[in-house]
């Protein structure tokens, strides 16, 4: 490829990306769902910008590699550990589960048994960088279903080893020579293997830091990302080399390097290369589409994308169901879990050489695959608002039976909101919470709490969490517009219930305001208020003198919210909200200044 | 003096709940003319006097009411924290402390003893007026009256006829004091 293509090449996936991952995000679907569709745009089937799209899925399989370093990063050898029941236990049933039954169904269609074996076990597989991707953006990756969720993609790394190592016994055209070095040394190679893991927790402790120690004192920012990369690519080559997948290297080498005090230099230098290469990688999968297949046998496709997902849901809801999650949990893993993932684009790319399948059956598999990957964004969206209706109506039920109603309503369990529950909770206030995550919910739930899990913006879920009844409703979510479009409902159609609101910051303290919320508080103001005093009296001051400077500008600050409100009303109706605040910054310690001037700290008793 | 008099109540009570009488008397005299009643606790929550706004009450005012529950023999912590910090040099008292000149000071208390207790003979062994001389004191060196405190004894068993009574007590007394600018 010439240079100019090259260029041209990156041009087309960072504009179709540009112009496609705002889209589907606006629409709720994930950015996974925008760099596919970007893929397909730009492919051969569309725009003829991506002709050769598995070059570039190559290069860019390096983020699926470099995403699962971040999570090894993430994720001491002590959790690693505390999760092995789920890793061993959830993810063994379902690959096996998975594989058996779909292979069982393509005999019955005229697919050999090794063929079908093939297909089995590669649409066990999920999609590692489609399923974190999805857990990042939607914050589930802490929650239990993130958690088994990776542990479930964990054990198909892991899995795919011996699956690519049988692959040759599988062969009808064995090249031998390769079937020979592929089955002769799964022992020497998996002892290799034990080795290097070893040699990188040696090397971890000796090495990395020294060696980070060194290049920080250079103090040249870029030499440290070379660095950083440096060791990803390193370790995958070397895992690569005695046949252990990248993926699953890298990972290792994170998990290792977990404790390393340089952890956080090298998530941040990582990620944007990570973020970049998964998207150019999900682009590339949608370019790679074959559509002439699917427009000249499109039944037999569309019913092998079906039986795959038909299949991998339910065996998923039935395993969940065995590891004891609830149904919502359960329907999320499943769905979450039920496209096929990238290793099946190795596992069939490497069959068709040793002869299990045919090329014509790997690019019919491979173009299942890539569609199941399309259909996950959709599906999950889908089952969200299914569940979600179920759960309200669960909820106007029991609300039917009990007919006492809670005073207060907090909407958003986050960190902020926890703190208010937890003071009404020790003054025994009965609050009802909202929340849309199923994990909080379930932990407060046994201390009383009424739960309802949804969205507080939606007037319905305010009702059946019975606003009508409440005296009270604290807006805590962590979203900005969500809590003015939740003051907004409830000030026009529940005049009476007082809405006191979390504010992020002036500017947003003003629209809440604007919009009739009774109180409101900045979430940091307090705090940092209180750190500020701490900063006086670790310069001296006297701790009761510091306090009452701290909570006369308090009260001078509240005065002065007051007044700018005013000035802001008349002056930024057309200006941004980024710019409204730096101007708001600059109006503030201009008065400040004047803040202390009377009514200081230590006016009894002094004689004048 | 103007004809037309104003009285301060400034009521200081940190336990609402426990508050039977004094919420009561508060409450007596809140809707009378000319009369401001604050609810200092309400207001300083946190025990930060705003100095300047208390002043500027206080020069609005003539007749200016210490209602409290009497605390082992005193007032609450909060009204001792307002007498430092309001009464300053210089303007309660001092070269050029005039602002309260000729003003008039009430402690309308109520206490939880009965009226025997305060007497030499009684177990609080000193009368009510004695325990209260700080204020009388205070009141003086800020150039003001200080009336005989209103006290309301045994605070905490009055029934619903003796609040109502001493009710009317507590707001015949003000009235008295806005039109004639006498106390007893």
């Amino acid at each position: 490829m010439s240079g100019q293509a090259l260029l041209g090449t990156i041009a087309a996936l960072l504009a179709a990306g540009v112009v496609s991952v705002p889209i589907a995000k606006r629409l709720g679907l994930g950015s996974v769902l925008g760099y596919l569709v970007a893929g397909a745009i730009i492919g051969p089937f569309g725009l003829k910008l991506l002709n050769n799209s598995n070059d570039v899925m190559h290069v860019a399989e390096f983020g699926v590699v470099m995403l699962l370093f971040l999570v090894g990063l993430e994720l001491e050898p002590r959790r690693l550990w505390s999760m092995r029941t789920s890793i061993f236990g959830l993810g063994s049933l379902q690959v096996i589960l998975c594989a058996a039954v779909i292979t069982l169904c393509m005999i019955p269609w005229g697919w050999n048994t090794s063929a079908a074996l093939v297909a089995g076990l590669g649409f066990a597989m999920s999609s590692t960088a489609i399923v974190l991707q999805i857990l990042a953006e939607r914050g589930l990756a802490q929650s239990s279903v993130g958690k088994d969720s990776f542990a479930v993609l964990l054990f198909q790394d892991l899995a795919i080893i011996p699956i690519l190592a049988a692959l040759p016994l599988l062969g009808h055209s064995a090249d031998s020579a390769s079937a020979q070095s592929q089955s002769m040394s799964p022992i020497i190679r998996t002892a290799l293997a034990l080795a290097i893991v070893a040699g990188l927790v040696i090397a971890s402790r000796t090495v990395v830091k020294p060696l980070f120690r060194w290049i920080a004192k250079t103090r040249q920012k870029e030499i440290f990302t070379a660095t950083a990369l440096l060791i990803v690519v390193g370790v995958a080559l070397l895992m690569d080399s005695v046949g252990l997948s990248m993926a699953l290297g890298t990972f290792l080498a994170g998990v290792v390097l977990a404790d390393c005090e340089y952890r956080h230099e090298l998530e941040s230098n990582v990620e944007p290369f990570k973020g970049l290469l998964l998207g150019i990688f999900f682009t590339a999968v949608g370019s790679s589409m074959d559509f002439s297949i699917l427009s000249s046998k499109p039944f037999q496709i569309l019913s092998i994308v079906s039986l795959l997902l038909l299949s991998k849901i339910i065996i998923l809801k039935i395993c969940a169901r065995i590891f004891k999650h609830d149904s919502r949990n359960g329907w999320l893993f499943s769905v979450l879990l039920s496209q096929g993932g990238e290793f099946a684009f190795v596992l069939f790319t490497t069959a068709r050489g040793f002869g299990a399948l045919t090329p014509d059956q790997a690019s019919e598999l491979t173009l299942v695959v890539a569609l199941s990957m399309f259909t996950t964004p959709f599906l999950l969206k889908a089952a969200e608002r299914f569940l979600k209706e179920k759960n309200t109506q669960q909820k106007r039920q029991a609300d039917e039976i009990k007919s006492d109603h809670d005073p207060v309503i907090i909407a958003g369990m986050g960190r902020f909101g926890q703190i208010v529950a937890r003071l009404l909770h020790a003054q025994d206030v009965p609050s009802t919470i909202i929340d849309y995550s199923p994990d909080i919910l379930d932990r407060v739930r046994p201390f009383g709490f009424k739960v309802y899990y949804g969205d507080a913006t939606e007037l319905a879920l305010l009702e059946s969490a019975g606003i009508e009844h409440a005296k009270v409703i604290v807006l805590a979510m962590d979203d900005r517009e969500g809590c003015l479009r939740a003051a907004e409902q409830i000030k026009k159609h529940y005049p009476h219930v007082r809405v006191m609101a979390r504010a992020f910051d002036m500017i947003h303290a003003y629209e809440l305001k604007d919009l009739g919320v009774d109180e409101f508080e900045r979430e940091t103001f307090n705090a940092a208020l209180s750190l500020g005093e701490k900063v006086l009296v670790s310069l001296g001051s006297h701790p009761h003198a510091a306090r009452k400077v701290a909570k006369i500008f308090h009260r001078y600050d509240a005065a002065v919210l007051a007044e700018l409100h005013k000035v802001y009303k008349q002056r930024n109706d057309f200006v941004s909200g980024s710019k409204a605040a730096r101007e708001e910054l600059g109006r503030i310690f201009a008065v400040d200044a004047k803040a202390l001037e009377h009514g200081g700290a230590d006016s009894s008793w002094a004689v004048k | 003096m103007s004809p037309q008099r104003r009285a301060l109540v400034l009521f200081f009570h940190p336990t609402h709940k426990a508050s039977h009488a004094g919420k009561a008397l508060a409450a007596a005299v809140a809707g009378m003319n000319q009369v401001t009643v604050r609810d200092m606790y309400a207001i300083y929550p946190d025990y930060l006097v705003d100095v300047k706004r208390e002043q500027a009450l206080l020069e609005e005012h003539d007749l200016i009411v210490f209602q409290h529950p009497v605390y082992w023999y005193s007032c609450p912590p909060l009204l001792k924290l307002w007498i430092d910090e309001v009464l300053e040099h210089g303007w309660a008292y001092g070269s050029g402390g005039t602002k309260l000149h000729g003003k008039t000071l009430l402690s309308a208390v109520t206490a939880g003893g009965p009226a025997e207790a305060y007497s030499p003979t009684g177990s609080n062994r000193h009368t009510i007026n004695t325990f209260f001389s700080p204020f009388d004191q205070t009141a003086h060196l800020c150039g003001m009256k200080y009336a005989a405190p209103m006290v309301i004894h045994g605070a905490r068993g009055l029934g619903d006829a003796e609040i109502a009574e001493a009710c009317g007590t507590y707001q015949q007394l003000l009235s008295n004091y806005i039109s004639t600018g006498e106390l007893p």
